[in-house]
């Protein structure tokens, strides 16, 4: 395993995640192809590009879900592509879906304090809501507002508190990245806010985060690195503005 | 010599098996369902075939034609009053549907005609006919022409009708089936009882060829989805094709292994095709995967 | 009970609503240990023991099933398991078929284990038929090997107690495994491994990546659905005397045990419980007044089927929801003129529908 190589860019505190030459192909179809890019440390960084360009691809691909055919996946300078998804999350990788997922038949604590922090066989005998995971789901669930639907059923809350819960579920393990699969999409103006207004204060506290998202504004306005992947490639990067005047990004999303 | 001998003996069943196992591929691949209930329906057209020789004196494989309908018929009931109020998770539920069905068929063909072991006995079933230094069973001959017949008019049916294309689209496109204005109901309900119809030929040729009883479904069931696993779920020519491989793989180790293991290439092949190609040789993918 | 039961009572005053669980828990136990001695009628033993049999194995499959979602018909493999390891090592080491039944739990734990890492990569129809084919396995196995005695089966040591017994020693051992079942259920219930099973069933993909090691927690589950059932094989050898491939390796006594914890309610403690105690005696009368085994069939598969389309949750969990959707007209009767609907507060005052779905 070559888990513990560090590349000269991480060293330099560079890259919280970095991704080399991924590939991924459906049948003939090459949806990720040669695709790297690097998440810079402390950023929030945006995923960006025309429907189909590959990008939840490239989240399942970086969390696990998908196998990649080739390319490396490096999680703070360490290789985690080849582990399970579960493991991957172990090593301080959270990530929400497009569509939010949710334990629809546990209440929204239990749906917090789902995960374990590592794997130990004496852990699976603990008692499910208790404890400092208790505690830290409570804290989570009064932050992003629904601390007084702890009892209800999951699949009972409005679609935008579906998308709270997923948030809080992402963050219970204190990951390093977050993967935020469009947050914003299928919920109201107000509630972009507040979820911004959340991404913000997590990342101040010292969570990174990557967002695929389709509201531009919202993108120009919570990231400070932006990635504009089509045809299953990064073909643009930088700074939000200087990606915007893009000649390339503009051709990428009219003419794909 | 032998071994030729017994390929043939293995290829002729397979056609039986071929037939038997369309009906259980079709309803798969229009419905997603996988219909437990398959080979109980190939024993109850095996009892009627029975009590109708022994009431009119009929050649079995003749009655094919009143068995055909008559599960035709049966299916559609069976679609129209279970399977299509099934609702949660349709796939997982089918199975137990369709099992729970199994049984309760088990149990009422038991009521009527008793636990006992049947078989339907025409003159010809213990002449043979020559085939150079070969000999066929005529009755094996005789089923497997006649399945490989109903195939041929099954093919005929989903490739040459309206009603055909339309399963066959809602098989392989179910958008585009719906923006056609295909009516899925209807053909969920007409897939079923054509797969149903197909177990009742396939019942009255069993009659012929194996002794039965209202319990001998669940051998029949296995036979089948080995079949089917293997071919392919989903695929006519996949069921085909398992039929061939595994006929001739049955009558192979009952002849050079023990008869008492020859079942176990069905479960056998289930448990490793799943596993290894879960699409089998043909077909879609039974297998939903999770991670790992 | 059910999630929203338990939502309801803590809201309701949680801790009397426990001790009052408790109170019944307790006093059914006392009855369950002073039956025997009170009533002494052989068909009523007879049935307890195989109710006790019909929870433990309905608890057990519900640990991989009810909880975790996924349906095994072959259930009733892991009691021939159980009860042809004891009565093997009963007879060639001359012991009680009673201290070797851990060893028939072991052994059913561990096929299990086996089997599991390898079926539970599937889910769905796949892993059902997949465990169809497993029993049938199995079947085909004990019928065929030799030293299972194939189809002449395996005769088991007589008891060893006083006439005056009888039945009642496999009574107290199986009353004792059934209890032991339902306590693991519940505990599993209650620990981080139950949740992470719940999670699986809800959504597999996505219990993984939110860090729930979902391979170690199929294959464990599906070790504990089988251990208390091979015990239970084993005592159950011992009460038959007579054992045969085709009566242990049975599938319609899997059927009873889908049937008991569909009827209950899958996922619940007390569902599985509740559908042994309805389906084992049903059984039984039908026995009496039927005879054949045929009517039995028919009951069997139409019950089933009737569960399946109309009752598909259960009794439990559909009597817990009536409960609760009650509990929760009244609460907002309470608060006079102001119906608070879920899907209104908590979102910065835009609404937002709260239909199932609404977004998918």
């Amino acid at each position: 395993m070559t888990d513990e190589r560090r590349p000269p860019e991480a060293e330099e505190g560079g890259a919280i995640l970095e991704v080399r030459a991924l590939r991924k192909r459906f049948g003939g179809v090459a949806a990720v192809d040669d695709c790297s890019f690097r998440v810079p440390r402390g950023s929030v960084t945006g995923l960006i590009g025309p429907n189909g360009s590959g990008k939840t691809t490239v989240f399942n691909l970086i969390t696990g879900m998908l196998r990649p055919d080739g390319g490396e996946i490096l999680l703070e300078g360490r290789r985690i592509d080849g582990l399970p998804p579960w493991e991957r999350t172990w090593r301080g990788l959270g990530r929400t879906f497009q569509i939010a997922r949710l334990f629809r038949e546990m209440t929204v604590l239990e749906n917090v304090v789902v995960p374990l922090r590592d794997f130990r066989l004496r852990r699976m005998a603990e008692s499910a809501v208790a404890g400092e995971e208790r505690r830290r789901a409570g804290e989570l669930l009064e932050r992003v507002g629904l601390a007084r639907f702890c009892d209800e059923l999951a699949g009972r809350l409005s679609y935008g508190q579906q998308k709270l819960l997923e948030l809080a579920q992402a963050l219970v393990l204190r990951p390093r990245l977050v993967l935020l699969d469009e947050p914003a999409s299928g919920v109201n103006p107000r509630m972009i806010e507040r979820m911004a207004e959340l991404i913000r204060e997590f990342h101040r506290e010292g969570t990174d985060f990557l967002v695929v998202e389709h509201n531009m504004p919202l993108v120009m306005d919570l990231c400070d690195h932006v990635l504009v992947l089509a045809g299953g490639r990064v073909i643009a990067r930088g700074s939000p503005l200087a990606v915007r005047s893009d000649p390339a990004v503009l051709e990428a999303y009219l003419g794909g | 010599m032998a071994f030729v001998q017994t390929l043939l003996l293995g290829v002729l069943v397979a056609g039986v098996y071929a037939l038997m196992a369309s009906g259980l591929t079709l309803i798969f691949g229009v419905m997603n369902i996988v219909n437990v209930a398959h080979g109980a329906m190939l024993v109850v057209s095996a009892f009627v075939t029975w009590a109708l020789w022994r009431a009119t004196g009929l050649d079995p494989l003749l009655l094919a034609l009143a068995t055909t309908p008559l599960m035709f018929g049966f299916g559609w009931l069976v679609h129209r009053l279970l399977i299509r109020r099934l609702g949660g998770d349709p796939a997982t539920m089918a199975v137990l549907l369709t099992f729970a069905l199994a049984v309760a068929v088990e149990g009422l063909l038991g009521l009527v005609w008793s636990g006992d072991y049947r078989a339907v006995t025409p003159s010809y079933v213990a002449r043979s006919v020559r085939l150079g230094p070969f000999f066929l069973p005529e009755a094996q001959l005789y089923a497997g022409l006649l399945a490989v017949a109903v195939l041929l008019a099954l093919h005929l049916v989903l490739a040459r009708t309206r009603v055909g294309w339309a399963i066959r689209t809602a098989t392989e496109n179910p958008q585009l089936a719906a923006l056609v204005g295909v009516d899925p109901e209807r053909v969920r309900a007409l897939a079923f009882a054509i797969g149903a119809a197909t177990a009742g030929a396939g019942g009255s040729m069993l009659s012929v060829l194996y002794p039965f009883s209202p319990a001998s479904h669940y051998l029949w069931i296995s036979r089948l989805l080995g079949i089917v696993v293997l071919g392919g779920m989903g695929s006519l020519p996949g069921a085909a094709l398992g039929a061939l491989v595994l006929g001739v793989a049955e009558t192979l180790t009952s002849t050079y292994v023990s008869v008492k293991w020859a079942t176990g290439v069905f479960y056998l092949v289930i448990f490793v095709v799943l596993l290894l190609r879960p699409q089998g040789l043909l077909g879609l993918r039974l297998r939903q995967d999770v991670p790992q | 009970m059910g999630r929203a039961s338990e939502a309801g009572s803590r809201a309701a005053g949680g801790g009397t609503g426990v001790r009052l669980r408790h109170a019944v828990v307790a006093a059914a136990a006392v009855l369950a240990a002073l039956f025997p001695l009170a009533v002494r009628n052989d068909f009523f033993l007879n049935m307890l023991i195989l109710t006790c049999l019909l929870v433990v194995l309905s608890s057990g499959w519900n640990v991989v099933s009810g909880y975790a979602g996924y349906v095994s018909l072959g259930h009733s493999a892991f009691l021939g398991v159980g009860a042809y390891t004891v009565a093997l090592l009963a007879l060639r080491w001359q012991l009680s078929p009673f201290l070797l039944a851990p060893l028939g739990a072991l052994a059913a734990a561990v096929l299990a284990a086996v089997v599991g890492l390898v079926m539970m990569r599937a889910r769905g129809h796949a892993f059902v038929i997949m465990t169809i084919a497993f029993l049938f396995i199995m079947q085909l196995v004990t019928l065929n090997a030799s030293f299972t005695n194939g189809s002449h089966g395996l005769t088991l040591p007589l008891p060893t107690w006083s006439r005056q017994w009888q039945n009642v020693p496999f009574y107290y051992a199986m009353a004792l495994l059934a209890a032991l079942s339902v306590g693991l259920s519940a505990w599993v219930r209650r620990t981080k491994f139950g949740l992470g099973l719940l999670a699986i069933r809800e959504d597999e993909e996505k219990a993984a990546a939110m860090g729930v090691p979902t391979g170690i927690y199929k294959v464990s589950a599906f070790a504990a659905s089988t251990f208390l059932v091979g015990a239970a094989g084993g005592v159950y050898a011992y009460y038959l005397t007579f054992i045969d491939p085709l009566g242990l390796f049975n599938i319609i006594v899997s059927v009873q045990t889908v049937l008991a914890v569909m009827l209950g309610g899958r996922g619940t403690v007390w569902g599985p419980v509740l559908g042994a105690f309805v389906v084992e005696p049903l059984s039984e009368l039908a026995n009496t007044y039927f005879g054949a085994s045929q009517v039995h069939l028919v009951l069997f598969g139409a019950l089933m089927m009737l569960v399946v389309l109309f009752l598909p949750r259960g009794v439990l969990p559909t009597l817990a929801e009536r409960l609760e959707r009650r509990r929760r007209l009244r609460a907002a009767a309470a608060e006079a003129g102001a119906p608070v609907r879920l899907a209104e507060v908590g979102e910065g005052g835009a609404r937002q529908d709260g239909r199932e779905g609404a977004m998918t």
